[in-house]
C-alpha cells in the first residue's frame, strides 16, 4: 500500500483552519476553567455548608457524566427550552465547565497541602478569607497544582475533538472532512494524530518552563500587593 | 506608665471559660484578667492547654463555654467582630509562619494595607520602622527562606507589630529555634516588654519569665494551677504541682 500524503497537502487550508479552531477553543476554555475552578474550590472548602454543597454537587455532576453527553445536552436539548447556542460557544461552555470541576479538585488538594500555619498567620493578622486565599494561599499552590493542572489542560485540548460531533470545524472535524474528500483515512488520521501530538508536546514544554520559572520562590519577581 | 498595674484598664478578660475537644476537657474554668501593659508568661507541661488558651484569645480556637472579652468586646461567632479583634491582637507562632512567596517587606505590608487600608507609603514607613526595631531593615527585600530562624521570628514579630496591636500573643516563639538564635528573639521580646506592650507569652524560657513577666500563670491538665509574681513563683511557689514542674524544668 502506498501512502499518499499529497492528497492531504492539497487540503492543507482545511487542516490549518482546524488547528486554529482547536487552539482557539483551548486558549479560551483553559483560562476560564482555571478561574471557574478556583472559584468552585473556594466554595468547596468554605467553612459554611450552604456554600460547600453547591460546589460538591457541581463537581460530582461534571465528573460523573461523559463530556460528550454534556455537549449533546447543551447543543441538542437546550434548544427545546428556547436556548440556542452555536457549536463553537457550546464547546467553550462545556469544555470550561468540565475542566473547572477537575481544576477545583486539584486546587483543593493544593490548598490542603499548604501548611496550616499559613492560614493561622493570615487569620491572626485579621485578613479576610477571600483576601488571604487569593493573596497568601493560592500563590503558594503552583508547585502542588502545576503538574496535575497541566494534565487537565492537556486533556481539555484533546477532548475538544468531541466537538466535531456537533459540527465545530476543529481539527478532528477537519480530518473527517478531508477523509471524506480523499478517501485516504490512514494518511489523514495519522497526520491528525501527529498534529495533536505536536500540540500536546509543545504545550507540556511550555507548561514545564513556566513551572520552573514560577517554582523558585526566592527568584520570582514579587507579586504586586494590590 | 506611672499608674499602678491594678488601676489600669483590663485589656483581656477571660471569665469561666471552658473548652472541649470532643470528650476531652482541654480547658477547665479559666479565669484570667490581663491589664494594659501587663506581661504575662504562661508555662506548664506540654498538653496542659496553654497554647490552646492563647489561641482562644484571637479565636484560632473557639471556646465553648464562658466569656472572653478583648478590650471590652466579647468574642462571638460574628465574623466582623472576630476580624476586628484579630486586627488588635498580634500573634507570633512557634513556626514563624511567614509567607514564603512574599518578601520580608511585603510580609509586613500585607495586613496594614488590606485591613487598615493604609497607603503603600504609610505602610512602608511603618514596616521599615518595625524592621529597624527588630534589627533587620537591610533584609527587607529578601524572601523568608533566605533568613535564619531567629531572623524569621523577628520578622514575624515586626509583621505583627505593623498592625499596631494592643496585645501581643507569643506561642512558644523560641521552641523551634536553634539554641544560638534564642537569645536574639528573647532580646527583641524584652525590648517590646520594656516599651509597655501588653504581652501574653507561652514559653519554656524560665530566665525570660523571671526577668520580664509581671505575673506567671502555671497551667496543668487544662487548669490554671497558680498565678504569681516571678519572685514568689520561682522562690516560694504555693502549689505542689508548681514545685514539681519547677524542679523538672530548672534542673538543666
Amino acid at each position: 500500500m502506498e501512502f499518499d500524503f499529497l492528497a492531504i497537502w492539497d487540503h492543507r487550508d482545511i487542516l490549518i483552519a482546524g488547528v486554529l479552531t482547536t487552539l482557539l477553543i483551548s486558549l479560551i476554555s483553559i483560562p476560564i476553567a482555571i478561574i471557574l475552578g478556583a472559584g468552585t474550590c473556594l466554595l468547596r472548602i468554605s467553612p459554611k455548608r450552604t456554600m460547600r454543597w453547591p460546589a460538591v454537587a457541581y463537581i460530582e455532576l461534571m465528573r460523573n457524566i461523559p463530556l460528550l453527553i454534556l455537549i449533546f445536552m447543551v447543543f441538542y436539548a437546550l434548544p427545546f427550552y428556547g436556548i440556542r447556542i452555536s457549536g463553537f460557544t457550546t464547546g467553550i461552555i462545556c469544555l470550561s465547565a468540565y475542566g473547572a470541576a477537575y481544576f477545583a479538585e486539584i486546587f483543593r488538594g493544593g490548598v490542603e497541602a499548604v501548611p496550616k500555619g499559613q492560614f493561622e498567620a493570615s487569620r491572626a493578622l485579621g485578613l479576610k478569607y477571600g483576601f488571604y486565599m487569593r493573596r497568601v494561599i493560592f500563590p503558594q499552590l503552583y508547585s502542588y497544582v502545576f503538574p496535575p493542572g497541566s494534565n487537565i489542560a492537556l486533556t481539555m485540548i484533546k477532548e475538544s475533538s468531541l466537538l466535531s460531533m456537533i459540527t465545530v470545524t476543529e481539527l478532528t472535524y477537519a480530518a473527517s472532512d478531508i477523509n471524506g474528500r480523499t478517501f485516504a483515512p490512514v494518511e489523514t488520521f495519522a497526520t491528525i494524530a501527529l498534529i495533536y501530538w505536536g500540540i500536546s508536546t509543545l504545550f507540556l514544554k511550555l507548561a514545564g518552563s513556566t513551572q520552573a520559572r514560577l517554582g523558585a520562590h526566592d527568584s520570582n519577581s514579587a507579586i504586586a500587593l494590590r | 506608665m506611672t499608674t499602678a498595674l491594678e488601676d489600669r484598664r483590663v485589656t483581656i478578660k477571660i471569665h469561666n471559660m471552658n473548652k472541649w475537644y470532643g470528650d476531652f476537657h482541654v480547658l477547665k474554668g479559666i479565669n484570667l484578667n490581663v491589664r494594659e501593659g501587663e506581661r504575662i508568661v504562661i508555662c506548664g507541661p506540654s498538653g496542659s492547654g496553654k497554647s490552646t488558651l492563647i489561641r482562644c484569645i484571637n479565636r484560632l480556637e473557639e471556646h465553648k463555654d464562658g466569656d472572653i472579652f478583648v478590650d471590652g468586646t466579647p468574642l462571638t461567632d460574628d465574623t466582623k467582630n472576630i476580624d476586628q479583634i484579630r486586627s488588635e491582637v498580634g500573634m507570633c507562632f512557634q513556626q514563624f509562619n511567614l509567607f514564603p512567596h512574599l518578601t520580608i517587606l511585603e510580609n509586613c505590608l500585607l495586613a496594614p494595607m488590606s485591613v487598615r487600608k493604609m497607603s503603600l507609603n504609610a505602610a512602608t514607613n511603618i514596616a521599615m520602622k518595625y524592621l529597624e526595631k527588630v534589627k533587620i531593615p537591610d533584609q527587607a527585600d529578601k524572601y523568608p527562606n533566605q533568613l535564619s530562624g531567629g531572623q524569621q521570628q523577628r520578622v514575624a514579630i515586626a509583621r505583627a507589630l505593623c498592625m499596631q496591636p494592643q496585645v501581643m500573643l507569643f506561642d512558644e516563639p523560641t521552641s523551634a529555634l536553634d539554641p544560638e538564635m534564642i537569645g536574639e528573639v528573647l532580646e527583641t521580646m524584652e525590648e517590646l516588654a520594656g516599651e509597655g506592650m501588653t504581652m501574653i507569652c507561652v514559653t519554656h524560657e524560665m530566665g525570660f519569665a523571671r526577668k520580664v513577666a509581671d505575673r506567671i500563670v502555671f497551667m496543668d491538665k487544662g487548669q490554671i494551677v497558680e498565678i504569681n509574681d516571678p519572685e514568689t513563683f520561682f522562690d516560694a511557689p504555693k502549689e505542689e504541682r508548681t514545685k514539681t514542674f519547677l524542679t523538672q524544668v530548672l534542673q538543666h
